[in-house]
């Protein structure tokens, strides 16, 4: 019994020590990942009707991830105290056909304003890539 | 074997109720973000919390461990203690994973 407790507290002693070797790793601290844009709900549901629609024809996905989300920023754009503001990007995979998915931009473009924080970005930007070409296309909404 | 009031069944409770106060503060950054933002000084308020939650981390190591020779490796058989410590391991591991966050909250 008597060697079956000290088992177990020397278990938990390890499991007190092991997460220091995370804990206090420079490298981790380091590396810490920077905080990605979240979606709303809302905006979420504006993006997959948009994506459903654009895949009828073509195969694409689309990334909002990148992004200026942090808390500071937020707090500075209400107090007033940024430079300048960002551009909401809307990065969509390779297209096939140019003018279908600009259709589509055109239309999503005022809804997708709608559902972000506006007064906390310029305009909106999307890029895209067209199939077979070296160029990426984008172009910005006010 | 005098026992130390690092394992007084109050000092288990007061360094639960610390570990439990540090995680809520960062489950409510991470749910609340917009309405923190109102208060101009979180930012601020946040770097100071994470040094201080940082420092906690790190002697909680040593009060855990003190505790955990205290209780293990004597001949203490307080049953209620040894869940005890187990249960404030577990929240140590909240903690660390709140001072990881907060860290990300405010610019070095």
């Amino acid at each position: 019994m008597k060697l079956f407790k000290n088992i177990l507290g020397g278990i938990l002693v390890i499991s007190v020590l092991l997460p220091m070797f995370l804990f206090l790793n420079p490298f981790l601290w380091g590396m810490r990942r920077a905080p990605e844009y979240i979606a709303s709900a809302k905006l979420e549901k504006v993006l997959q009707r948009m994506k459903d629609e654009i895949n009828t024809h073509e195969n694409v996905e689309i990334d909002i991830y990148n992004n200026e989300a942090s808390v500071w920023y937020f707090r500075d754009c209400e107090n007033k105290k940024l430079d300048s503001l960002s551009n909401f990007k809307i990065e969509i995979s390779e297209v096939k056909r140019d003018s279908f998915v600009r259709k589509k931009i055109e239309k999503y473009a005022p809804l997708i304003k709608k559902e972000i924080d506006c007064k906390c970005y310029d305009s909106l930007v999307f890029t895209y890539k067209i199939k077979g070409s070296e160029f990426v296309s984008g172009f910005k909404m006010k | 074997m005098k026992k130390g009031f690092l394992i007084l069944d109050s000092f288990l409770k007061f360094q639960s109720i610390v570990y439990l106060f540090i995680i809520i503060w960062a489950v409510l950054i991470a749910n609340l973000q917009n309405q923190f933002t109102v208060w101009k000084y979180i930012e601020k308020i946040n770097k100071i919390l994470f040094f201080i939650y940082f420092l906690i981390g790190l002697v909680s190591v040593i009060i855990l461990i003190i505790q955990i020779l205290k209780i293990y490796f004597s001949s203490d058989n307080s049953m209620k203690r040894k869940v005890w410590i187990v249960a404030n391991i577990l929240l140590y591991y909240g903690v660390l994973s709140a001072v990881f966050y907060l860290s990300a909250q405010f610019r070095f």
